[in-house]
């Protein structure tokens, strides 16, 4: 059973469902007409890395994909409410952030292929905005604390400087988030709370999480606001992100909930057609962020045909270079780098193991560790 | 300095005052650490000295005290997180283990997890359950943290600056039996005490006893009632990760007997570790069985039966008359 942000008195939108939207609302987000495709753009290039990731998936070349068809709106638009010296930790499928914080997409995948990441600068002040952002990790909801004590760092060092921090609808259900929210509100730490309320935790339905109507409930019990918002809305998602980033800067913590669904399956291995019903997924599609968005630019003369045509071509094409730098980079990873950067200071027993394989691997070749 | 000298908890005191005196990006948090300063007394002083935004009484929440410190350490600070009794580190695990452990290898070295995280470890002081844990050998096994157990006053406080200093994470075991125990000189102002070295409490030729923490002070009386019987050697390991393998070998080189003495329960712990080291290195000098004096596999008792789950004097002394008598 899907839960519609219409259902919602006080659901926080701006274009509604059939492209139609309401114009002062659009003139007072002060966007320019680049500032709109981007948010397109954006949209189009996570779906087109998706579908790229899904494909490689099923030809056996990325062992893993988690998916995040439908939820393009909900990741873009609060991204992008983001100053550029702010962070975002976000959970591991909203690609859609990462790429409208100008990550390149190669570094987004190769996440899924090698597990680590990597960054550009050295230090924190000369960082990307794309590289203001923790490792992600796969214990859902541990990011939570985490940001709060990065951002409270942050602000005690005098940076000003605010954190967006996502989870989902099941990651809320851990005790990280609780304590987290608690810990912003008691030390007003500037973060923004996301809750991504896809509706799915694997195949557990929001109402087997939560009791609660709302997440963006949960907030006056930390002491600070909560909005709900439509997750299928970029320019929702964009608005009220950016009023709770206002007021994260002044030392509130807002959390934003963004009532969105999740399309596609939890990831390349998962199968939603055990726990849900293909007329509830159809019920979403109705609803998709990108055509809905897409009405609006009609509506302003931003959007025609050759436009959505050349956006995607451009987004496939990035994708598919994207994948092929990153499979061949997967490529080159030597056994050694086991043990690389386990420690800042690494004690000796680091080195003997990493000889000890090396040996092995010298003695034997690498052909014979393969599995 | 006190003119005798300061107790292990004064010490570690002191070490958190001289080096957030000498760095100002060092911070401490934890339940009742600032105006209490403490329920151990182990921060006192620090929040008249350095304020409320270094010395921070946080909410009850050890998830929120650990995942906070990651936090605090990402930005470029340098926390110190105090877990009231190592027992109730188990609420703070999952930040542990998925985040402060591989911080540093999943960023690939950008964001190094420079954090300490203190906690009162062991039993013996007639505490409530969860107040007698002895949880060692998990954060040994687990890659990406070091361990460190002071055992003495001057350790401590030298091992603690080193900890602090270090930029990996460290879970810096404090045994709470032996916090007011003794006293013994400290030297003044910061100074560290290498991790991953251990120290040789008592030469001796016939037989190696490997302990750390609280289980030190049991240890040297068994030896000093086995004087003229027996001559002990005791090996204080200090930090137990890493572990300095070298000296635990050398001495077992030596004696060609060992006993290994440590409160934690026995299934699994270092003792099982200790052992196998000695057999991969060492086992051409082995002249007898090896001892393992360890508590027992149960859930850790109260006041009434404590004693009977902490090795004593008595318990290590027996151990060693049989491993020699071999």
């Amino acid at each position: 059973m899907s839960r519609f942000p219409e259902e919602f008195d006080d659901c926080e939108g701006i274009v509604a469902p059939d492209g139609s939207y309401d114009e002062e609302a659009v003139a007072a987000l002060e966007l320019d007409d680049e500032e709109f495709c981007e948010l397109y753009e954006s949209m189009v290039q996570a779906r087109a890395l998706e579908e790229r990731g899904l494909a490689l998936q099923r030809r056996g070349e990325f062992h893993f994909w988690m998916e995040c068809r439908g939820l393009e709106a909900a990741h873009v638009g609060p991204a992008a409410a983001l100053a550029d010296r702010d962070w975002m930790n976000t959970e591991w499928r909203q690609y859609g952030a990462q790429i409208q914080r100008g990550r390149p997409l190669v570094d987004i995948l190769l996440f899924w292929l090698r597990g680590y990441e990597t960054w550009e600068s050295d230090e924190i002040d000369e960082m990307d905005a794309y590289e203001r952002r923790l490792p992600h990790i796969v214990a859902v909801g541990t990011q939570v604390p985490q940001t709060v004590g990065l951002l409270w760092g942050r602000a005690l060092q005098g940076h000003d400087e605010v954190g967006l921090v996502g989870v989902g609808d099941g990651g809320a259900s851990k005790g990280d988030v609780h304590a987290g929210m608690n810990f912003a509100g008691v030390f007003d730490v500037p973060v923004v709370f996301l809750v991504l309320n896809n509706q799915w935790a694997i195949s557990t339905p929001v109402d087997g999480q939560t009791a609660a109507e709302t997440y963006a409930s949960r907030a006056p019990g930390y002491g600070f606001d909560g909005v709900l918002v439509d997750g299928n809305d970029v320019l929702a998602t964009y608005r009220e992100t950016r009023r709770a980033v206002e007021r994260a800067r002044a030392g509130e913590p807002t959390l934003v909930e963004a009532l969105t669904y999740r399309r596609g399956a939890h990831s390349s291995s998962d199968d939603d057609t055990r726990y849900r019903s293909e007329e509830d997924v159809e019920r979403w599609r109705e609803r998709d962020p990108i055509d809905r968005y897409e009405r609006f630019l009609v509506d302003r003369d931003l959007w025609d045909e050759g436009y959505a045509e050349s956006v995607r071509e451009r987004a496939e094409r990035r994708a598919r270079e994207a994948a092929e730098e990153a499979l061949a980079i997967r490529g080159e990873g030597s056994p050694e780098e086991l043990f690389d950067e386990l420690f800042a200071n690494p004690p000796a027993y680091v080195d003997e193991q990493r000889e000890e394989l090396l040996a092995l691997v010298e003695e034997h070749g690498e052909g014979a560790f393969r599995w | 300095m006190a003119a005798d000298g300061l107790t292990l908890v004064e010490a570690v005191a002191e070490a958190m005052h001289d080096e957030m005196s000498e760095d100002e990006s060092v911070v401490v948090l934890g339940e009742d650490v600032g105006r209490s300063g403490g329920v151990f007394r182990a921060t006192e002083g620090l929040y008249d000295a350095f304020g409320p935004d270094r010395v921070i009484d946080t909410p009850l929440t050890e998830t929120g005290i650990a995942g906070a410190a990651i936090g605090l350490a990402a930005s470029g600070l340098r926390p110190v997180a105090e877990i009231q009794f190592s027992g109730f580190t188990y609420a703070a695990l999952e930040q542990l283990y998925t985040r402060a452990a591989r911080m540093h290898a999943r960023s690939r070295g950008q964001f190094p997890c420079r954090m300490v995280l203190r906690a009162p470890f062991g039993g013996g002081v007639r505490a409530p359950d969860l107040h007698g844990e002895s949880m060692e050998a998990i954060f040994v096994h687990h890659p990406g943290f070091k361990v460190v157990v002071p055992s003495t006053p001057r350790d401590a406080k030298g091992l603690l600056i080193a900890a602090i200093r270090d930029p990996d994470p460290v879970v810096f075991l404090e045994p709470k039996k032996v916090y007011r125990s003794f006293r013994e000189a400290v030297p003044e102002g910061p100074y560290e005490l290498p991790i991953g070295e251990a120290a040789v409490r008592r030469e001796g030729e016939d037989v190696s006893v490997f302990t750390w923490g609280a289980m030190t002070r049991p240890t040297l009386a068994a030896a000093d009632e086995l004087e003229g019987e027996v001559d002990v050697e005791v090996v204080d390991l200090r930090t137990l990760s890493p572990m300095d393998r070298g000296a635990i070998v050398d001495s077992f080189r030596k004696t060609g007997r060992a006993v290994v003495v440590h409160e934690a329960p026995r299934t699994g712990g270092l003792a099982g570790e200790i052992t196998a080291l000695i057999q991969e290195e060492a086992l051409y000098y082995q002249e007898a069985p090896i001892a393992r004096v360890t508590g027992w596999d149960t859930v850790y008792p109260l006041y009434d039966l404590e004693d009977f789950q902490l090795p004593n004097a008595t318990r290590v002394r027996e151990a060693i008359r049989d491993v020699v008598s071999v």
